[in-house]
């Protein structure tokens, strides 16, 4: 078969690829039919994911993961026999004492469910038994560019492509008119730094990498034509560089400029097509208030939920959110508080948008950070006020729709919210099970690059079988 | 000389039959008596081959009569022969462990062989040792014991190897034209768990009780319950053995069942005993797994929450197979140049799964949907769509002519399109529509009632549009495990606890 040649050939287009599958996913069927009866793979329950990262690692002792005894223990140290010696950072690694730090916020359970979810995210827990919570998330990095690096590529060291992109390769897109991977980072906030790596095409194609959109009120620049410049003169010049990029492309070794060639079509494409995405005139009042009030406020996460909402009902593969801010080492209460104030009510509305426009049904959401917070306090603890380090081993991820299991809460944590007790889930499962709810064995989707496969999840991960429906 | 031989021969024959009359099954018998039953399979040859041989001459000797004094030896050897293994074979009966059925016969035509070959010889010398000519009725009476003994020479050694061997020894590798003559499973299916839809099929009946039936029940049946103890029906599970109950839901390290499977092999009160087919770890996991989950028998196959290990044992008896709906029907896989005219119509086409033949189809402008060439390109692939994307385009009416030709659609967006109630009706027809979105279009109540027969349908969305609280009412009672939704909103939500005097926002690196 074509696709188990040995040569370096990058796949150009989704065309070329579809034309070396045969088709798609359905052509892979199709060969293996005629051979030999391939083990059986996913089937898709899901068409598309809108990723709500929250960048710098959200604590979970103040928003999911309910910890009485932590709350009793306020103040006492951290027994040595629930760390067990683990790993530190360098920034709580030399402090004197690790002083267990309770919540500052209430939990209570909510839905039929009865999940657990704190004060801080009331739009969240009034939407409990349509999400699925992962309470067993845990990962191998303990900074945040390891982390977030891994998280989104599968893989701490930088170059390998994003998750976006693998989904862009493995199932195209669903609109020419749109690229298959759009990332929106909610503006003016600060925090661990973000870079395009993380939604960057790796060795893959880079038709497949993500496309940042601005955070303001005008995501991508330059839409219209200049000055002087119709439209018809425009496609001319576009088809005249065509032309001369389809010359340079029949010589050997220069397979990129079919991408480059995509891209400037993509582009032109795009001058219709995002303005349209971006006109809300035709968003009825009642549904962009439901994403409260900063909805109106081009760049914010609300807007970036309602933005994330419309470019999935364009058929957009993967859209990613990123919202930083969340990386408390001191002064959490009130930083989380204005972390959760711009992202619950938002985040509930997207997921209940989706839910009435029968979109949830093939619409994965999936809320979380790169890992979680530690059970004792970074830095000085007073009622008030108190901090929580990087903590890797346990952190609450939360999805919603696409077959996943609506209103679960899987995995636990010990008692003092330290190591996972049952059902770990780990960030290469995690990324195995989201391929897999868009229908694609994540053993299967590789792409041989520098005489070796590469897949998302490396040569690890386990579909989590029992989150999904 | 003769006549001592005989008299020997009758002891041993008279031994033989006590034995098998006056020993028990059951207790645990001593190591020598092992000792001695384990001779049986090397002894049991014997009387199998002399009498072969012996019936071999006798037919020989019609034509040579010199033979004669030759089969009268083998007989008296063979019959000799069948004694010995016969009292070996009773030995070992009583370790246990053997389908009691078979066993039974067995023993019974080993005796039988044993008196059938002195009676043949004793009817074949006595005329000698009266010297006489044979009467006819000796005559008579040997041709007759030399056929039994054929017959039964043959059979007591079939019965012996499927003792041995098993019941399918002998047709597992029987090619498949032969074993569906024979009214047996094709050979590929062998061992496979035959599992129907794991939402109507109870773990217990799809895992625990063939397991219980291939492994417990030859000895602990309603029938024939060793030690009180019958594990072939849910009550008499439940009743447990003289000893008191086996299984304690939800506790299978309590559970008699569990703790006797698992103890050694050599232990006392290991089950099965030692010498008969064990269970596999898979299946002794399964029912420890089944026992803690709480023993259910009424709990869904599709419900049941599985461990990692379990996963892998049910990954690999194929549960991942198992297929539901469209997907259990055999239809034949998309042609590709159909896939690529539609693809060339600006449609995208996304195979559902690797190895199954349906695709998505999705429309990625207004326009490409409402046309002629789109329902002209559909129809070749009419069986293999599953998921039909028409929203937020300009079809109308006109397509739904086409989709209710698409026999295997199971997911149908029609929202915010030109459809209306009067193109509902083409819908009747879709027995696994699961999914059905019309939001934001003009349908109305008149519509809905075209719905109301399509039984696989799920979810319905009908945010925007003109039906009413009454419609949805209506069909909600036609169809009660219909979801529909008619639009959401926020709850409202006390937010001032989040509100805080002080904001902070310090991240500290």
């Amino acid at each position: 078969m074509a696709h188990e040649c040995h040569n370096y050939r990058p796949i150009t287009s989704r065309r070329d690829f579809l034309g070396r599958m045969g088709l798609g996913l359905g052509g892979v069927a199709l060969a293996s039919l005629v051979a030999m009866k391939p083990p059986p793979g996913p089937v898709a329950r899901a068409r598309r994911i809108i990723y709500l990262f929250q960048s710098g690692g959200p604590s979970q002792f103040e928003l999911f993961d309910y910890k009485p005894l932590v709350n009793q223990m306020h103040g006492e140290e951290l027994p040595a026999s629930v760390r067990q010696g683990q790993r530190l950072t360098g920034m709580t690694g030399f402090q004197n004492s690790l002083p267990l730090a309770r919540s500052h916020f209430d939990f209570a359970q909510h839905g039929q469910s009865g999940a657990w979810v704190s004060e801080l995210m009331p739009h969240v827990a009034s939407i409990a038994d349509e999400l699925c919570f992962v309470r067993s998330m845990h990962t191998e990095a303990i900074n945040h560019d390891p982390a977030i690096t891994f998280f989104l590529t599968g893989s701490q060291i930088a170059g390998r492509p994003s998750m976006g992109s693998w989904l862009s390769y493995g199932l195209g897109s669903e609109n020419d008119n749109l690229p298959a991977f759009c990332v929106l980072i909610t503006k003016d906030k600060s925090g661990q730094p973000l870079y395009s790596r993380l939604w960057g095409n790796g060795f893959l194609p880079s038709l497949h990498q993500g496309v940042q959109f601005r955070s303001g009120a005008d995501p991508v620049l330059y839409l219209n034509n200049p000055e002087g410049v119709s439209a018809k003169v425009r496609r001319r010049m576009l088809t005249r560089l065509r032309e001369l990029h389809e010359l340079k492309a029949q010589e050997p070794g220069f397979e990129e400029i079919e991408a480059r060639i995509a891209q400037y079509e993509m582009a032109y494409r795009m001058q219709t097509s995002v303005p349209d995405v971006m006109d809300l005139s035709d968003e009825p009042d009642h549904v962009v208030n439901m994403y409260g009030p900063d909805a109106r406020n081009p760049g914010t996460f609300a807007a970036n939920c309602l933005l994330a909402r419309r470019l999935a009902e364009c058929g957009v593969r993967f859209i990613q959110l990123f919202h930083q801010g969340w990386d408390h080492h001191g002064g959490l209460p009130g930083g989380i508080r204005v972390q959760c104030r711009e992202t619950d009510q938002p985040s509930a509305a997207l997921v209940t948008d989706l839910k009435q426009r029968g979109m949830l049904d093939d619409t994965l959401v999936v809320w979380g950070g790169e890992f979680g917070r530690t059970n004792y306090c970074q830095g000085r603890l007073t009622d008030e006020d108190y901090g929580r380090d990087h903590h890797p081993r346990c952190f609450t991820l939360w999805m919603a729709g696409g077959g996943v299991k609506a209103g679960l809460s899987y995995g636990r944590t010990d008692d003092f919210g330290y190591n996972i007790v049952q059902d770990p889930v780990h960030v290469h499962d995690l990324q195995a099970t989201l391929l897999h709810i868009l229908g694609i064995d994540h053993e299967k989707l590789t792409f041989k690059h520098q005489g070796r496969r590469y897949r998302l999840t490396d040569v690890h991960g386990h579909v989590t079988r029992a989150l999904l429906v | 000389m003769t006549k001592k031989a005989l008299i020997f021969l009758a002891a041993g024959l008279v031994y033989l039959a006590l034995m098998l009359v006056l020993v028990p099954g059951g207790g645990r018998p001593s190591d020598f008596t092992l000792f001695l039953g384990r001779f049986h399979p090397a002894v049991v040859h014997l009387p199998i081959g002399i009498l072969a041989i012996g019936i071999l001459l006798e037919l020989f000797s019609r034509r040579w009569a010199r033979l004669e004094q030759s089969v009268l030896i083998l007989l008296y050897a063979g019959a000799w022969a069948a004694v010995v293994a016969g009292i070996a074979g009773l030995y070992l009966a009583q370790s246990g462990g053997y389908d009691p059925i078979t066993l039974i016969w067995h023993k019974r035509l080993g005796v039988l062989i044993a008196i059938i070959a002195a009676a043949a010889f004793t009817l074949r010398s006595w005329a000698d040792i009266a010297q006489r000519p044979p009467s006819l009725i000796e005559q008579r009476g040997y041709l007759g014991a030399v056929v039994a003994l054929a017959v039964c020479v043959g059979l007591a050694g079939h019965l012996g190897g499927r003792l041995t061997h098993g019941a399918t020894y002998l047709t597992r590798y029987m090619p498949d034209g032969l074993r569906s003559v024979a009214g047996l499973p094709s050979k590929d299916d062998i061992g496979k768990l035959r599992l129907q839809d794991p939402a109507k099929t109870t773990t217990y009946d799809a895992l625990i009780a063939p397991i219980l039936a291939q492994r417990c029940a030859t000895c602990h049946r309603e029938e024939r319950a060793r030690g009180g103890l019958a594990l072939d029906s849910q009550e008499a599970l439940l009743a447990g053995g003289d000893d008191g109950p086996v299984i304690i839901e939800g506790r299978s390290e309590e559970s008699e069942l569990v703790h006797r499977i698992w103890l050694p092999l050599y232990a006392d009160g290991h089950m099965p005993p030692e010498g008969s087919q064990q269970l596999t770890v898979a299946e002794a996991e399964l029912i420890r797994w089944w026992i803690d989950a709480g023993a259910s028998f009424e709990g869904m196959l599709s419900d049941a929450e599985t461990t990692p290990v379990v996963q892998a044992i049910l990954d690999g008896y194929g549960l991942d197979e198992i297929k539901t709906g469209i997907f259990a029907l055999d239809t034949a896989p998309p042609d590709s140049g159909d896939i690529a005219a539609l693809e060339a119509l600006g449609v995208a086409v996304t195979g559902l799964a690797e190895e199954v033949p349906y695709v998505q189809v999705r429309c990625t402008n207004l326009d490409a949907c409402a046309t002629d060439e789109f329902a002209a390109g559909l129809r070749p692939l009419a069986r293999n769509v599953a998921w039909l994307d028409l929203g937020r385009t300009n079809v109308d009416d006109n397509i739904l002519a086409t989709v209710q030709d698409l026999p295997h659609l199971t997911r149908l967006y029609l929202q915010q399109t030109n459809v209306t109630d009067v193109g509902l009706i083409h819908l009747s027809s879709l027995e696994y529509l699961e999914y059905l979105n019309l939001y934001g279009t003009s349908v109305s109540d008149s519509g809905l009632a075209a719905l109301a027969g399509l039984e696989s349908l799920r979810s319905l969305y009908l945010w925007q549009t003109a039906v009413t609280e009454d419609g949805v009412a209506r069909l909600k009672a036609d169809m009660p495990n219909l979801y529909i939704n008619t639009g959401l909103s926020l709850a409202p939500v006390d937010t001032t606890t989040t509100e805080s005097p002080e904001e902070s926002t310090e991240d500290v690196e």
